[in-house]
């Protein structure tokens, strides 16, 4: 009995440190991350891309930072009473092996206040946050209008 | 022969409220039939100037709520009724246009809105209005907004709004309606044909 709860205790101490050095460069997946370029007029755009969760734990995955901008959301639309409506999240969980699709109409990034001149072509590094440990990847900066 | 003339007299006064009648209750039942009317002539500011919509009706007229800082439905949906334009020739283009009407009036300039509508197709009309103005057009259309405050944002509000285009005829009248957002390119340029 008391060989099976040792056992027992290191197979959980084991799962633990697993858990704990998952990591996130390697295990976290980002496709097609993409940022509109700023239309004239407006101070806001928005942000999208495919984020797979290659790690055994869930992540809880929020928003720092995102560099050339005043400030960065995440944003889920939604229709209420025939009209649609945009509501702020604090963060969005990802369960192990699943994909949290940020697009259009959904789940998406939201970006404000571009402080300096955001080129289409160019990159934007976002530093994001799963589980309270940051990671940064970079976003391209693609056109909203396509001619 | 007075008493003939009398009943005769009387006989044409019924048969013409017949007549009438049945045209009255007629329409009626056309028109409930029919359905509501939605849209009709109104009058809005283009870059702070008034704007009216009989002034220069087309053909077919567009009209699509949002606001500026929307990220999200309303580009999606003008980028979507500006990829239709860009299918349309040149002579189909001269019989239709595209209004943006910004239900921001606390937030979104004048001069920002008519930029910002021009970003997705040149032409693009993208009007603002005292609240009075936006409140009386977008009661003509079966359409709504609601702004609601959230201090926890960048922002501090957002707006939630019927994500619909109005395809209205030279008299400002809802001939036809899409979904924005949901609707792509293709689907808002074969009703645009469609109408025109």
């Amino acid at each position: 009995m008391r060989t099976m709860i040792l056992f027992a205790t290191a197979i959980l101490a084991f799962a633990g440190t697993a858990s704990a050095e998952c990591d996130l460069k390697t295990k976290v997946e980002f496709s097609d991350p993409r940022i509109f370029a700023p239309l004239k007029g407006t101070n806001a755009t928005g942000g999208f891309a495919k984020i797979k969760n290659n790690c055994t734990e869930e992540l809880e995955l929020a928003f720092k930072s995102a560099e050339g901008f005043k400030a960065v959301e995440s944003h889920v639309t939604v229709e209420e009473s025939g009209r649609m409506a945009m509501k702020k999240t604090d963060s969005f969980k990802i369960k192990p092996g699943e994909t949290l699709e940020l697009v259009p109409g959904g789940k998406h990034l939201m970006f404000f206040d571009p402080q300096t001149e955001i080129k289409e072509g160019s990159e934007v590094k976002l530093t994001f946050t799963f589980n309270k440990k940051e990671l940064s990847v970079p976003f391209k900066v693609i056109p909203r209008i396509k001619k | 022969m007075t008493i003939q003339k009398g009943a005769l007299l009387a006989l044409r006064i019924l048969t013409t409220i017949a007549i009438v009648g049945a045209i009255y209750f007629g329409f009626a039942i056309w028109k409930t039939m029919k359905g509501p009317t939605f849209g009709g002539n109104f009058t809005l500011t283009y870059r702070g100037q008034n704007w009216i919509f009989s002034d220069a009706p087309k053909k077919l007229n567009m009209l699509y709520f949002g606001y500026t800082k929307c990220p999200d439905v309303c580009p999606v949906s003008l980028s979507n009724a500006g990829s239709a334009f860009r299918m349309l020739n040149d002579g189909e283009l001269k019989d239709v246009r595209f209004i943006f009407l910004s239900v921001d009036q606390s937030h979104d300039k004048p001069d920002e809105v008519a930029d910002y509508a021009t970003n997705f197709f040149p032409t693009f009309i993208g009007l603002s209005g005292s609240k009075e103005q936006i409140d009386r057009t977008i009661g003509l259309f079966p359409a709504s907004y609601m702004l609601e405050e959230n201090p926890k944002s960048y922002l501090g509000y957002s707006i939630s709004h019927t994500d619909r285009i109005f395809f209205l005829d030279s008299d400002g009248l809802v001939i036809d309606s899409i979904t924005g957002s949901k609707e792509g390119a293709e689907s808002i340029y074969k009703k645009i044909k469609e109408h025109l």
